[in-house]
């Protein structure tokens, strides 16, 4: 098995959420790079795909974005959490936890119930 | 709440999609720089950087088709696409595409025509605060009592009795038309308008304020008020223009100064249906203007002539409003003991002899209570609910007569469809995308059907309406579309588009990928197809022979035997002005005007009456023969006209003994009459009664004898009838009835100006042609007759485009198998007999299932028949004739195309 995973459905979102409030504003190749550096390259993520689930987040009102330039002096598009955005960080963050734990139990199912 | 965000983000990217795209361009170029840049200080060349840069990217196109779908709404775009799709397929085939449309348009057009009809008469209220509290009152004894509702009388007395007690009720008024209209002089200008007469609450009943000046109040009410008048809008904008300074000024009304206060609102169309009003007088003033019409000699004299104090006189109409959330039975039966107490002042006037004889009791006396949300009791909405009921026989059936004809013609079309469907759904259109094209393209048809549909019904309600009723009749609705109608149109195109898109979409279920390559003749679209046609033949036939039952009707209408002759008869009928003459000057007037008009030239002769001929129920008195109770008969009931010299001549009656009316038939001399046939055989058992006499309220001498005229109009019944001379009765009624010796001359206009000359306080009211008249009482079955047979006209085109496009698909279809058939020896005979053979079934179930249909549209009609039967040959045969003729024409086209298919032809279609 491959030590590279595909993004879990539906995480892309929360991933990016997290990435803009560690790092506040922040354009698409920047994330794209941090999520890989984060997950030290071995999450496969098509850096494309990072375009669609950003305008969907922004449909939502999580994140706000816009035109400014870049470190290197380009044209770029920054994207920053909003209000809105932070606390449903929090709450993906509780419920993704909660998931993870109740998974985690079961996997460990094999130790014996506590 | 962020579903709602995303859904407005996506609305403006429907807008903004393009300027989304271009921003979504640079960014990814920023990026792709951007990372480029990074490989680049990796120490990567710029070739090996930009493809790196690449391949972590991902596909572009698809980045950029995702970001499009998240933005958008896919459906919407693909909607567009089909909608876009639709239209070039109609364009394809336009000749199939206009008779759909204009099918659809007729049948939604005429459907929705008739619900802003229907909605109009039968369903919308007065333009009232709460017209649902409105009740219209009035009393009656219970049916099949002997005295009727004699003794019940709306009258004066009665109304006030039930101002001061209306239990239920938060308020009572009390209204009634002015008989024959007023003559309204203003500025010098002489009219005849229409006029109500109100208590001075009504308006306050109904809830309504004016739009200019004030309404009627109580102080206008009282007897001794100097009288006032309230315009409405209509007449305040046609006779004045619509000018502010109007209160306060005075018009004259029957010669009479009257006051004008206030002007109606718009809105405000009267309390009844149909009838609308120029002017609304004070109740309170009604002796001024409300002239009694004559009550015969045989009517004890009262006390007081003025109809106000007039206990034995019903002439007005209650409209009440109830309190809240009392039942109408309950006021009904609270109302009775003042209705008791009105009669019982009525009765006390009649001898107890007469009263026991006639049965004549308030004992039991009932009080109705009916809802007047729509206005009063209306003779134009009773006279319409009839008609309307057939007519929406009619529409409805040619509706379904469009959907058939549709719903056949797109089962047809499916054959050339197939290949395209096989072929799209092999190249990877989903199921449900070919089934929403199909249906896409139905509603399409349907949407431009039903729009021109719309425009349709703008034009034809209001032709229609005023074809039913004449154009006093269109003055009291508003038939301009408005919101109920669009949704009516709205509505009728989404159904037929949907049933017709469901009829279309097993074809689609069906497809298989390799229909593409071989046309199909899937064994149940042609089943489909015969179905379809057979119910447009059935519908067709009973809308057909709807169609004949009525024309029929109308022609027996019309070979009625009226027992006078209406051609050339023209009748003047005068206003008011004649009642206000005075004995002397009338009597005068009487000689000299019959002269004046025999004098003008062709002119054949010149009478009078009370009223025109044949104009509907006459009044009816009680008559004492000698020896009629030895006849073994009730009623004593005979009609009564009054009539001038020359009466008998001038109408074309059959003098069958005796003479005519003479000039010397005067008040002073011995009263006289002429008597009909039926009034001779039903008070004296015989026809030879010449010189005989009966009692009215005193001795009349019988001086001739006349056959029965219909005098009650064509769908009336002939009843007992005596002509008395005019200048022995009182009549305050008058109409000139003059023959022309040809028939068309041009009479009316030299006889009004004659007239006027003659005698310029009295002016002609109305001028009509008998013969015009009675045709105006047939208007209903002639626009039922003219109605049914045009719809019929269109339904059998319609069925003709059926049938011819069932055959003409075959024949395409099967072309190879003719050429072949005519090689091998078949005969054009044969091959015509092969094609045309397959209707011939259809035809015939088409033609059986349709006798049910037309047993039952005949029996939703049958009120309005007369004379007919449902199994009248003559009916039954031309319906079967017609339907024969213009189906046989339909089949020998396309077999005639058929029988000319050389075998050559039949190869090159192969080919194809």
């Amino acid at each position: 098995m491959s030590d590279k995973q595909d993004v879990v459905y539906g995480t892309l979102g929360l991933i990016v959420l997290k990435t803009l409030e560690a790092l506040g504003p922040l354009h698409g190749y920047r994330i794209a790079r941090r999520i890989e550096q984060i997950s030290q390259q071995r999450l496969i993520l098509n850096q494309g795909s990072l375009y669609p689930a950003l305008l969907k987040l922004e449909q939502a009102g999580w994140i706000s974005s816009k035109w400014a330039a870049s470190e290197s002096g380009r044209r770029v598009k920054l994207y920053a959490l909003t209000k809105l955005g932070r606390k449903q960080l929090k709450m993906e963050e509780a419920a993704w936890e909660q998931a993870t734990g109740i998974v985690a139990r079961f996997l460990n199912i094999q130790d014996g119930l506590p | 709440m962020s579903m709602m965000r995303v859904f407005l983000s996506r609305l403006v990217g429907l807008w903004k999609g393009s300027q989304f795209d271009r921003d979504l361009q640079d960014e990814i170029a920023a990026h792709l720089e951007e990372a480029t840049e990074e490989y680049l200080r990796n120490g990567l060349s710029r070739t090996e950087a930009r493809r790196a840069a690449l391949r972590d990217f991902g596909g572009i196109a698809q980045v950029r088709e995702s970001h499009r779908d998240a933005r958008s709404f896919t459906w919407l775009d693909d909607g567009w696409q089909d909608l876009q799709y639709a239209l070039r397929m109609l364009r394809r085939a336009p000749g199939f595409a206009a008779v759909v449309v204009v099918t659809l348009a007729l049948g939604i057009g005429v459907n929705t025509a008739l619900f802003g009809i229907v909605r109009q008469v039968l369903v919308k209220n007065l333009a009232v605060a709460h017209p649902e509290e409105l009740v219209e009152v009035d009393c009656a004894s219970p049916p099949g009592t002997t005295g009727g509702d004699m003794p019940c009388m709306h009258s004066y007395p009665a109304f006030r009795m039930l101002s001061e007690r209306h239990p239920g009720l938060s308020g009572i008024a009390a209204f009634a038309s002015v008989p024959n209209g007023l003559v309204a002089s203003y500025h010098g200008t002489r009219e005849v308008i229409t006029g109500q007469l109100a208590s001075a609450n009504l308006f306050h009943v109904l809830g309504i304020s004016p739009s200019a000046g004030r309404l009627l109040e109580e102080p206008d009410d009282r007897r001794d008020a100097s009288p006032v008048v309230v315009l409405s809008y209509g007449y305040w904008l046609r006779r004045f223009g619509g000018a502010g300074d109007v209160v306060g000024h005075a018009l004259e009304l029957n010669n009479r100064s009257v006051t004008i206060v206030g002007v109606l609102p718009r809105a405000f169309h009267g309390v009844t249906f149909g009838e609308r009003y120029d002017v609304f007088l004070a109740l309170g003033t009604a002796s001024l203007f409300f002239d009694p019409p004559s009550i015969g000699p045989s009517v004890p004299r009262g006390a007081s002539s003025n109809i106000l104090d007039a206990t034995n006189r019903g002439w007005l109409t209650f409209l009440g409003r109830t309190l809240n959330g009392v039942p109408h039975e309950e006021i009904g039966k609270a109302l009775v003991p003042v209705f008791k107490q009105s009669t019982e002042a009525a009765l006390a006037g009649i001898p107890v002899d007469i009263r026991k004889r006639f049965d004549l009791t308030s004992d039991r006396i009932q009080v109705n209570v009916r809802s007047a949300a729509l206005g009063t009791a209306s003779n134009m909405r009773s006279q319409l609910e009839p008609t309307l009921r057939v007519l929406a026989v009619v529409s409805v059936l040619v509706l379904l007569i469009a959907c058939a004809n549709i719903a056949g013609l797109y089962v047809s079309q499916a054959i050339n469809r197939q290949r395209e469907f096989g072929l799209r759904f092999a190249l990877g259109a989903g199921r449900s995308r070919l089934l929403r094209q199909v249906f896409t393209e139905s509603l399409t048809v349907a949407a431009i059907g039903g729009g021109l549909g719309l425009v349709l019904a703008q034009w034809s309600g209001p032709l229609g309406f005023a074809l039913a009723t004449g154009d006093a009749g269109l003055h009291a609705i508003d038939l301009t579309a408005d919101r109920w109608m669009l949704t009516c149109a709205l509505s009728l195109s989404a159904v037929t588009g949907l049933m017709v898109g469901a009829v279309s979409v097993f074809r689609v279920s069906a497809t298989n990928p390799h229909d593409a390559l071989r046309p199909v003749h899937s064994k149940r679209s042609a089943q489909l197809t015969k179905a379809l046609l057979a119910s447009q033949i059935a519908l067709t036939m009973s809308l057909v022979g709807g169609a004949s039952l009525l024309s029929q009707t109308l022609t027996n209408f019309r070979a009625i035997d009226l027992g006078f002759e209406p051609q050339p008869l023209t009748t003047l009928s005068m206003d008011s002005g004649f009642s206000a003459l005075g004995a002397a000057r009338a009597r005068q007037y009487l000689t000299q005007a019959p002269d004046s008009l025999a004098s003008l030239p062709g002119v054949a002769s010149v009478t009078y009456a009370n009223r025109p001929v044949a104009s509907g129920v006459p009044m009816f008195l009680a008559v004492e023969v000698p020896g009629f109770a030895g006849l073994g008969r009730e009623s004593t009931a005979s009609g009564l006209l009054y009539a001038g010299p020359a009466f008998v001549r001038t109408m074309g009656l059959t003098l069958l003994a005796g003479r005519d009316i003479e000039p010397m038939d005067r008040a002073d001399a011995p009263p006289v009459a002429i008597i009909n046939a039926s009034f001779a055989r039903h008070f004296f058992g015989e026809v030879d009664v010449i010189g005989r006499a009966f009692r009215l309220d005193r001795w009349i001498t019988i001086v001739g004898v006349v056959g029965d005229v219909l005098d009650e109009g064509l769908k009336g019944t002939i009843q007992p009838m005596m002509y008395l001379p005019f200048l022995q009765g009182d009549s305050k009624a008058l109409t000139f009835t003059i023959r022309s010796a040809q028939a068309a001359t041009p009479i009316s206009e030299t006889a009004r100006r004659t007239l006027e000359r003659l005698e310029p306080a009295v002016g002609v009211a109305r001028v009509e042609a008998v013969e015009a008249q009675l045709e105006e009482a047939l208007r209903r079955e002639r626009l039922l007759a003219v109605l049914g047979t045009i719809f019929s006209g269109l339904a059998l085109l319609l069925m003709a485009i059926g049938l011819y496009g069932m055959l003409n698909a075959t024949v395409t279809r099967r072309t190879v198998e003719i050429g072949v058939r005519t090689a091998l020896g078949a005969t054009r005979g044969g091959i015509a007999r092969l094609i045309a053979g397959q209707t011939a079934a259809v035809f015939v179930s088409g033609l059986v299932l349709g006798g049910a249909g037309y047993a039952m549209a005949g029996h939703l009609i049958q009120s309005q028949l007369f004379g007919v039967a449902l199994s009248d040959l003559r009916v039954v045969g031309a319906t079967v004739g017609a339907l024969t003729v213009i189906a046989a024409v339909a089949v020998w086209i396309p077999s005639r195309r058929a029988t000319r298919i050389s075998p050559a032809e039949a190869l090159r279609h192969e080919e194809a």
